[in-house]
């Protein structure tokens, strides 16, 4: 190695553009794609664990780029024209190639390593757990991309052809592409990507031995690019189809059947962690930096709901969901019925699992009044046509709690859909809150009691239990 | 300037000449290109002229270690070459400049030059003067740290010996290194090739015979893969007479032996 002669190449060769286009694409795809369509709790820019593994899901949109550029850098010496001077140099091959290659991907790892960077400061504001698992998930991901442009490398030096290039990017698009649905099988993750795994939440770990196995499958798919591009011999060339198939002999009998299962529960990460005192208000250790700013109005919220019978003694964040394993989400189910505790409210940061989120708590609509809606319980049927009726009602009876009429405010919400909703449950809760405050005082409190313990059943028509009286 | 004398250089020399061929047979493709060639040479400037397809750029290939002999001897400072495996130590001492010069586009002249003295292994310390040497060497101080692709093609073919002396070779093979030159480059070329023929061994190919007249200390005549003629520029020029073609003495000499071996 010369340091010298790897600035150069860093100056003048393809290293100069990979990694800066790596991190544009990365940040670009990480800010304006992630929030449209996957984003979890555990988004790149939320929670360690999200840092690491969602930008394996933006690698389906990058890594054929990556393989498509390593072919155009390894087509070099062949429309250069160089080899008839250089082979008559007394420098081996490999150590020529061996520092272009060098660049290449310290160029690429260099962008990886920024892309890490922009992220782990917003994280670094928002999460304090850190897992060590986040540290092989990441090296893993290094190692994916650093493959990808030894691939190209290695297929450019190859097949030296102005078609190679866009061949090789079109032709890892479509094998993404498939992968990604080739859901039944092991296989997939296998791919640059993990295949389905789109919306990561705070709770999810990739299992160990995925990594593992990805991580010996793609320094497999790293060897036989640099093999192929620096070896000079053809019998060289030829070994190169080892590597791959020792790595997938490796990798296979690691992976879990079914994709969808590299995912896991990180246990540590659903560890409850209280705040001193009474009554018990506790978080999960992913969302502990939360826990002090909770504190307050999640005490508040249960002296207030202290009015009714039965009323819940502490407030905890759930991990129903989690703790059933990582599943697809089924949009029409809230979870089962049973998981609705009585004994305390169960709120989430992390709008999949069926708590009362307190993701969007702000403005008129506090972390206090959140936790007071429905009277401490999550919406039966937050997914029905008709849901604006329960929304409303449950927040008549935050409002009832409370001692004033609170309404959501739809003044930020630039989404028609979500407008609409929130003024429709708005006019809904300002029906139910005259309707209720006619009644005398001990009707009031009945009714109100009677549709916290309809909630956590999810029995009947809740609207009509608060208005009406119905059983 | 003032070079670093390896100890290398130093050490006696256990060869006569620096290329010596006996009975050399190189082919390319199917066509035995040079045909049981014998030649010596040492120290000084050889000029190699011939007509096209005689066979020079196969001659200077095989000398640049790029293509192997299919016959007969080929030695480089002493050493046998044919089918040698480790060539590192020869070519460390050789300069070549191809017919078809390629290059990083995008390098600047230096850049390329100081990749080139890597390549060729030359002593990490002594690296940035040689690079810059050689680039005064050729006139292109001024052009230093210009991209490749901004020169025109004489100053390319300047870059191309800039890198083929930047390790102060032994042998220096350049073939048809005055393509693209005008007049006035050519001879500050010309000299430059007197001066690298006092250290070590020059082998030029050309179709410039005035280049050879007035360079070379030594001509060798190449026809269809046969040395027809080796001596100075001088008895190049007595070899011909008023009724051959030609402008000046030197290219009637050249006719005149072209013609007399192919006496049929």
């Amino acid at each position: 190695m010369s340091l010298r002669i790897l600035r150069i190449e860093l100056r003048r060769s393809m290293a100069r553009v990979v990694g800066p286009l790596f991190v544009v694409a990365a940040l670009l795809l990480g800010y304006l794609l992630t929030p449209l369509l996957f984003r979890g709790s555990g988004a790149w820019d939320l929670q360690w664990n999200g840092l690491v593994i969602q930008p394996r899901h933006l690698l389906t949109f990058i890594w054929a780029f990556i393989v498509g550029f390593g072919a155009l850098q390894g087509m070099r010496d062949k429309r250069s024209k160089v080899g008839e001077l250089f082979d008559s140099t007394p420098r081996p091959q490999w150590q020529r190639a061996g520092q272009l290659a060098g660049a290449f991907s310290l160029s690429l790892l260099g962008g990886y390593l920024a892309f890490l960077l922009v992220g782990a400061i917003q994280v670094a504001t928002n999460a304090t757990y850190f897992p060590l698992g986040v540290l092989l998930i990441g090296l893993v991901g290094a190692a994916i991309i650093v493959a990808g442009g030894l691939l190209g490398l290695g297929i450019g030096r190859l097949l030296p052809s102005f078609l190679t290039p866009p061949a090789a990017a079109m032709l890892g698009m479509v094998a993404l592409a498939f992968v990604e649905t080739e859901r039944e099988s092991g296989f997939a993750l296998l791919s640059p990507s993990l295949a389905r795994i789109h919306d990561v939440q705070a709770f999810h770990t990739l299992l160990p031995s995925v990594s593992v196995a990805q991580l010996v499958w793609f320094t497999a798919i790293a060897a036989t690019g640099l093999l192929l591009f620096v070896a000079r011999r053809r019998w060289i060339r030829a070994i190169a189809v080892v590597p791959p198939l020792v790595g997938v002999l490796i990798a296979v009998p690691l992976l879990p059947g079914d994709p969808g299962k590299a995912l896991a529960v990180d246990r540590g990460a659903v560890e409850l962690v209280c705040a001193d005192g009474q009554p018990r208000v506790c978080v999960t250790r992913v969302h502990e930096a939360k826990l002090a700013e909770l504190v307050e109005p999640a005490r508040e919220a249960l002296a207030l709901l202290g009015k009714l019978p039965d009323a819940p003694t502490a407030v905890m964040e759930s991990t129903a969901q989690a703790e059933d394993g990582v599943q697809e989400f089924v949009p029409e189910a809230s979870g089962p019925v049973e998981s609705r505790p009585a004994d305390f409210v169960p709120i989430s940061y992390d709008s999949l699992i069926p708590a009362i989120s307190l993701n969007d708590a702000a403005g008129p609509v506090d972390e206090r009044f959140s936790l007071l809606l429905g009277a401490g319980t999550p919406a039966c049927r937050p997914h029905d046509e008709d849901r604006e009726r329960e929304l409303g009602a449950r927040q008549a009876v935050a409002s009832w709690l409370d001692g004033e009429l609170r309404l959501k405010d739809a003044s930020d919400v630039d989404y028609a859909a979500a407008v609409q909703e929130i003024e429709s449950a708005n006019s809904w809760a300002k029906r139910a809150w005259a309707a209720l405050r006619e009644l005398p005082a001990d009707v009031q409190l009945e009714r109100v009691a009677a549709y916290r313990s309809a909630s956590l059943t999810c029995s009947g028509d809740l609207y009509s239990v608060l208005v009406d009286g119905a059983r | 300037m003032v070079r670093a004398v390896g100890a290398a250089e130093l050490a006696p020399t256990s060869y006569a000449a620096e290329v010596r061929a006996e009975r050399l047979d190189i082919r390319a493709g199917r066509r035995m290109v040079i045909k049981e060639l014998d030649l010596s040479l040492s120290t000084g400037v050889h000029g190699v002229l011939g007509p096209n397809g005689a066979g020079k750029t196969t001659l200077i290939r095989a000398m640049a270690t790029v293509q192997r002999p299919a016959g007969g001897t080929l030695e480089l400072l002493g050493e046998a070459i044919g089918n040698r495996l480790d060539l590192r130590a020869v070519r460390r001492q050789l300069g070549y400049l191809p017919q078809e010069f390629g290059y990083y586009k995008r390098f600047t002249v230096r850049e390329f030059v100081e990749y080139l003295a890597w390549l060729k292994e030359v002593p990490k310390a002594g690296v940035p003067d040689a690079v810059q040497h050689a680039i005064e060497r050729v006139g292109l101080a001024d052009r230093a740290d210009d991209r490749l692709k901004t020169l025109s093609g004489g100053m390319i073919r300047r870059v191309g010996i800039a890198q083929a002396i930047v390790n102060d070779p032994r042998v220096l093979l350049l073939d048809e290194p005055t393509v693209g030159l005008d007049p006035a480059q050519r001879m500050s070329f010309r000299e430059l090739l007197q001066d690298l023929g006092k250290q070590c061994c020059v082998v030029v190919s050309t179709h410039l015979v005035e280049d050879v007249a007035a360079a070379c200390t030594e001509v060798l005549l190449v026809d269809d893969g046969r040395l027809v003629f080796q001596g100075t520029p001088g008895q190049l020029a007595e070899a011909g007479s008023a009724e051959d073609v030609g402008d000046n003495p030197t290219e009637r000499g050249y006719t005149a032996l072209l013609a007399r071996g192919r006496s049929w």
